[in-house]
């Protein structure tokens, strides 16, 4: 698994999404048409992004990723997705403005030769440690886990997701962590380098990936909002993916990671979306028994809620794997705990869903009956696509693959 | 540390800084926005050679975004959202003075530890710069109004350019001008969200799922 390939199962997975937002959009009256071409600039900017070596040049694309997802957020046009995309808007900045910062700081601090680029960063910073690198290092991550949404700049994460459309949802969770990740990446290989830092930026990092992990599992127990819901899911694997980028593990299991976290948020948030419509409430204690619900949307769901965490065969058990995988490598045996706190939120979760497989079953109701069918086919093929990257990770692991997770 | 004409310049930056963070006059905030624009012209030449074309680049991209079209989005908001903008004038909050003062020694304190700096290039000069980026900060944390928010948003913008070019003489012009449009397409964003918030409150919300 590499950039390439990812890249591939990330156009594949944006393409399906895309096609649920054009053909099955429902939230409000507005012309899809007109917004497409945002989320089609929005996916190509986030492509390029990874493709950069050039750390600023790389953060010139995330901001501007910035800006179309705060645009995109308002589609539902209401109030709520206005102030949620306020909030998007600035926060996203204001942590970006201190990456930036902390990017111009870190290459300058490397004196010889000032470059942006990542790579001659990387080579260089061996040399040259000292405190300058080791601020700019600081800022540059904490800047950029304000964009992954890790506490405590994660407010907006479980208002964007819970507000947007849910093809607004899955394209900004699917794409932006990944995006984050392979930029953060670079700076997690910079404090590596370093031999005796003050507080290492990765270890900061790691605190915040734990925190935001605990949050999202409060904030989940509190909820029976299935939007809120969705979106503390998506909240907990950004704070789980930021102690994946703390191990610095190889490109290959790296790459793999990202690609699970592509497909099973584009899955998770189109099913929601699905259940969503059918149910006719987001509030779970609002679903009426006596209407009943199509089994095939909520099996659909409570299937996605355990393709995010345990389900064998899933991309997230491969990933889990891997982790620990790399953490024992490295004797961090702590490193246990971090599937434990998934398998504790998946049932925390499940408990709360598991009731709604009691409601007697019925077929689509025919106002929805058309969308929901369209809804359905295609987030099958994200699930599919989801299962084959799974089975890839099982294949691989069993046959010794990954054998540089070490 | 001798003060000389560009630290001169340097310090009228902090100044208006100082001034957005406490005035309550929108259209008076947007001319002070304005105004930093066009002082940050005068530190390019400090760094460029009057006779390069990256130079004049440099020099157009800024009035361009920086004292041209920011303020006038701002100012095009405004109007079209028929705010009201004349309001009482009123001093800022007391806290604010001490996180300036402790902004003042912590900027002290970084640009110490900074070492060697480019020819050319004092210390007090750098201060102020980061000053700048923490007074954007502090308006953008204390300040409720969207309008002054967005103007610190800038003036962390505005510090942010300076720094990159006290630093590293600038960047290549590929990403300069993508970090000016970037910071140009945020103002038009929360302009066009505020705008659209506006005219959902005025219209109803026509979503139809919550």
């Amino acid at each position: 698994m590499d950039l390439g390939i990812l890249s591939i199962i990330t156009g594949i997975t944006f393409l399906l999404v895309f096609l649920n937002l054009l053909f099955a959009f429902t939230k409000s009256q507005e012309k899809v048409n007109y917004w497409a071409g945002l989320v089609i600039l929005l996916f190509i900017v986030v492509l390029m992004s990874w493709w950069m070596e050039d750390l600023a040049l790389q953060w010139v694309l995330i901001e501007a990723t910035t800006l179309f997802g705060a645009l995109l957020i308002s589609m539902s046009r209401n109030e709520k997705s206005i102030e949620v995309a306020w909030k998007f808007l600035l926060l996203n900045s204001f942590g970006l403005s201190l990456a930036f910062i902390g990017i111009i700081i870190v290459s300058f601090g490397i004196h010889s030769q000032v470059t942006t680029n990542g790579n001659e960063i990387i080579g260089q910073i061996n040399s040259h440690q000292n405190r300058l690198v080791e601020t700019g290092m600081w800022l540059a991550i904490f800047g950029y886990s304000a964009k992954l949404g890790l506490f405590p700049n994660h407010f907006w994460v479980s208002d964007t997701y819970a507000e947007s459309p849910s093809q607004i949802s899955s394209v900004i969770s699917c794409l932006f962590p990944a995006t984050v990740g392979i930029a953060l990446r670079a700076f997690i290989k910079m404090d590596y380098q370093f031999t005796n830092p003050h507080f290492s930026s990765a270890s900061g990092l790691l605190i915040l990936g734990v925190v935001t992990m605990f949050y999202s599992l409060w904030t989940l127990n509190q909820t029976n909002d299935i939007r809120r819901m969705t979106a503390q899911i998506a909240l907990f694997h950004s704070g789980a993916l930021a102690i994946f980028i703390f191990l610095n593990p190889p490109d290959e299991v790296f790459y793999y990671t990202l690609s699970a976290s592509v497909t099973v948020k584009a899955l998770l948030f189109s099913a929601m979306g699905i259940f969503r419509i059918d149910a006719g409430t987001r509030e779970l204690k609002e679903v009426k028994p006596e209407e009943g619900l199509n089994k095939w949307s909520t099996s659909l769901y409570i299937f996605s809620l355990g393709m995010a965490f345990v389900i064998p065969f899933s991309p997230f058990f491969v990933a889990d794997l891997l982790l620990l995988k790399v953490g024992f490598g490295i004797e961090k045996f702590w490193i246990i705990f971090v599937p434990i706190l998934g398998l504790v939120f998946f049932l925390v979760a499940l408990n709360k869903l598991l009731p709604l497989l009691n409601i007697k079953s019925r077929e689509f109701l025919p106002q929805h009956n058309r969308t929901l069918r369209i809804r359905m086919m295609l987030t099958f093929l994200i699930l599919i696509l989801a299962l084959a990257i799974g089975a890839y990770g099982v294949y691989n692991l069993s046959n010794g693959g990954f054998s540089n997770a070490q | 540390m001798v003060l000389d004409f560009f630290d001169l310049v340097y310090l009228l930056l902090v100044l208006t800084g100082i001034i957005i963070l406490v005035e309550n006059r929108k259209e008076r905030i947007l001319y002070l926005i304005s105004l930093q624009g066009l002082l940050l012209v005068i530190p390019i030449f400090q760094l460029h050679s009057f006779y390069e074309l990256h130079t004049w680049i440099l020099v157009a991209m800024v009035l361009i975004f920086k004292a041209t079209l920011t303020p006038y989005i701002l100012l095009w908001s405004i109007k079209k959202s028929k705010m009201n903008v004349h309001t009482k004038p009123r001093f800022g909050f007391l806290a604010n003075f001490f996180f300036f003062i402790f902004g003042l020694l912590a900027s002290i304190g970084v640009v110490n530890g900074l070492g060697e700096l480019p020819q050319g290039i004092d210390k007090i000069g750098v201060i102020y710069v980061f000053l700048l980026m923490y007074l954007g900060v502090i308006t953008f944390i204390s300040r409720n109004h969207w309008i002054v928010l967005i103007c610190g948003f800038i003036m962390i913008e505005n510090g942010i350019f300076l720094l990159t070019l006290i630093l590293h003489n600038g960047l290549p012009f590929g990403i300069e001008f993508g970090a000016f449009t970037d910071a140009s397409l945020v103002i038009v964003a929360a302009a066009a969200l505020q705008i659209r918030g506006d005219s959902i409150k005025k219209m109803g919300d026509n979503s139809l799922w919550t």
